[in-house]
């Protein structure tokens, strides 16, 4: 079986590990299905690492994650009176006045904490262009000479935002490649200068900074957005796999 | 099932969208892109509606999708597309189950041809005209086109069409691709009896140029009446805007209506007074997006609903407004709203 063009990979072991370190008090944030990684999954680690109580922005999130299995005490932030019973009968509460759920020291998006995702896309073709070629829609990217550019295989469809064109760098090959040209629903282009690099190999967009790649915080920065939102919505193409 | 927030889909736009584009590229055919979740409408409600229409084509990115139309009861009358390979995957069950095939490069038409299917598998080979993403390019085009013939000859693929498309950069320069195009389709039609399915435009192109239409065009955009924006709006182009999404204020703050809907769920973050919703057919001002909830800077009722964006027929906000104050495009927000949020088709 061929391997996922897009993953997204999850480091259970260290989302254990900042589930451990973090206070307890206060409840685990699994909004946004876990923001992205899966609420189940971040449910069962935050339970296993002593979290009483799990948390969800949104009665409607909170309910969802209900439904998908999600057990034991569960609060939210806010619940309109007229759906007050709705919220009894599922066992859903008020957030405690004064706390606040646990998110950032948890899934790694303050770099205090040990990063838990890696996002990662096959490269789908390699060509060779000329100085002056365009790429990508409206031409934004024209290369000033030639070189090699590779086509990797994931967009703004999968979560991408479409302003990293031009202006994020993904690992790939042990390097950094920029991003050129705009980013499209399911692809963009990265340049490679002279180099070249083998279909199927894989472009990281943020994973592990210690090995280079660049940290999901980077990613963000770069990009003007929380990291929550980054790995919130990561598509349902976006393979979750677990290491 | 969210209550507090949602999409309605609106399938009799879908219909009406339909027929415009079907008449303003014909006698064209239109191939419908339903990619990404019918670029995050909800693929069924939309597929149903087409193939009730009478759409022959369909355009579906990658084969798992493709084979999940056919599993749903796609018939095999209707042309299904896939066009993003898996590296090395095997095409087997694509050429059994009818879906023909976008090649780009040498190695994915090896990988087809490996397949192990009774009928040759059905391809459309893509140049790249200029565009820069995938498609042979022009000086690796005869060589391609050579061994796309060798295998035909044996049987193991047939060659169905010859496809690119454009960037859109200015008018002259997909004037050059389109030139480009022609010569690429002369190359493989050269001796061949049976005619070839030649496709370039996708949703602007169709509708601005004649030329760039050939025998089908590739339209998504234009079916969820998304419009290109910077100022082209959907009704100047006879389009309907399908999806509309909607939040109910769950409480009061500051003056300030919540509703509990935010970047997580995939809106764009933004400044302060960018964009406007609208209530009760009223704009209403969006004074900022958080994580997990919008907020508006109106006095508004508890329970009341707000539309970010709908249709402008209606009063409401639009999404061309949200793309072009943004500085993005309308596909990239329709596609990014998170499928935890239901989609809520009209029928």
């Amino acid at each position: 079986v061929a391997a996922p063009l897009r993953t997204a990979r999850i480091d259970a072991a260290a989302l254990a590990r900042n589930a451990a370190s973090s206070g307890h008090r206060a409840p685990a944030d699994i909004s946004a299905d876990g923001f992205g990684l899966g609420g189940t999954l971040v449910a069962r680690i935050a339970h296993d690492a002593g979290f009483a109580t799990l948390h969800a922005d949104g009665l409607d999130e909170a309910l969802r994650l209900r439904a998908t299995g999600v057990t034991g005490a569960l609060s939210t932030d806010l619940i309109p009176s007229w759906r007050a019973t709705e919220a009894r009968d599922a066992s859903i509460t008020l957030l405690e006045p004064g706390l606040r759920a646990v998110r950032d020291p948890l899934y790694g998006f303050d770099s205090a904490a040990e990063s838990v995702l890696r996002l990662s896309a096959q490269v789908l073709s390699v060509k060779s262009i000329a100085s002056g070629d365009g790429v990508s829609y409206g031409y934004t990217f024209r290369a000033t000479r030639a070189g090699r550019t590779a086509l990797v295989a994931i967009g703004y469809g999968d979560g991408v935002h479409r302003r990293a064109g031009n202006r994020s760098s993904v690992h790939l090959a042990g390097a950094p490649r920029p991003i050129i040209g705009r980013v499209a629903m399911n692809v963009f282009v990265v340049w490679l200068g002279d180099d070249s690099v083998a279909i199927g190999d894989e472009a990281v967009l943020f994973g592990d900074a210690r090995v280079g790649e660049p940290s999901l915080q980077e990613w963000a920065e770069v990009i003007g957005e929380h990291p929550a939102t980054v790995t919130s919505i990561l598509g349902p193409r976006v393979i979750r796999s677990l290491r | 099932m969210s209550a507090d927030r949602w999409i309605d889909v609106d399938l009799d736009a879908v219909r009406h969208n339909i027929r415009v584009v079907r008449t303003t590229i014909a006698p064209a055919s239109l191939m419908l892109v339903v990619k990404d979740d019918a670029y995050g409408h909800g693929l069924w409600p939309v597929v149903r509606t087409a193939l009730a229409e009478g759409v022959e084509a369909i355009g579906s990115l990658d084969v798992e999708s493709a084979l999940r139309l056919r599993d749903g009861g796609v018939p095999n009358s209707v042309l299904i597309f896939a066009w993003q390979l898996v590296p090395g995957a095997s095409a087997t069950e694509a050429v059994d189950r009818h879906v023909d095939l976008g090649v780009s490069s040498d190695a994915e038409l090896r990988t087809i041809a490996a397949h192990e299917a009774r009928t040759p598998a059905r391809i459309h080979l893509k140049i790249d005209t200029g565009l820069g993403r995938n498609g042979a390019r022009v000086e690796d085009w005869p060589a391609l086109v050579r061994a796309a013939r060798r295998l035909e000859d044996e049987g193991i693929v047939q060659i169905v069409g010859v496809w690119t498309h454009i960037a859109e950069a200015s008018y002259g320069e997909d004037s050059d691709s389109i030139a480009a195009f022609h010569t690429a389709i002369d190359l493989v039609q050269t001796g061949r009896a049976r005619p070839l399915l030649r496709h370039l435009a996708a949703s602007a192109a169709s509708f601005a140029r004649a030329d760039s239409r050939f025998d089908l065009a590739r339209v998504g955009a234009f079916v969820y009446g998304i419009a290109p924006g910077d100022g082209i709006s959907p009704e100047s182009l006879g389009l309907k805007p399908v999806m509309a999404l909607r939040a109910r204020v769950i409480g009061v703050e500051d003056g300030q209506a919540i509703l509990p809907i935010g970047t997580v769920d995939g809106l764009p973050s933004i400044g302060a007074g960018t964009l406007m919703a609208s209530a009760s057919g009223a704009p209403v001002s969006v004074a900022g997006i958080e994580l997990s909830r919008t907020l508006i800077d109106a006095e508004l009722e508890l329970g009341e609903t707000v539309t970010l964006f709908g249709d402008a027929a209606r009063g409401e906000a639009t999404l061309q407004r949200w793309a072009d104050a943004l500085e993005t495009i309308g596909e990239e927000l329709a596609v990014r709203i998170s499928p935890r949020i239901d989609r809520r088709p009209s029928e």
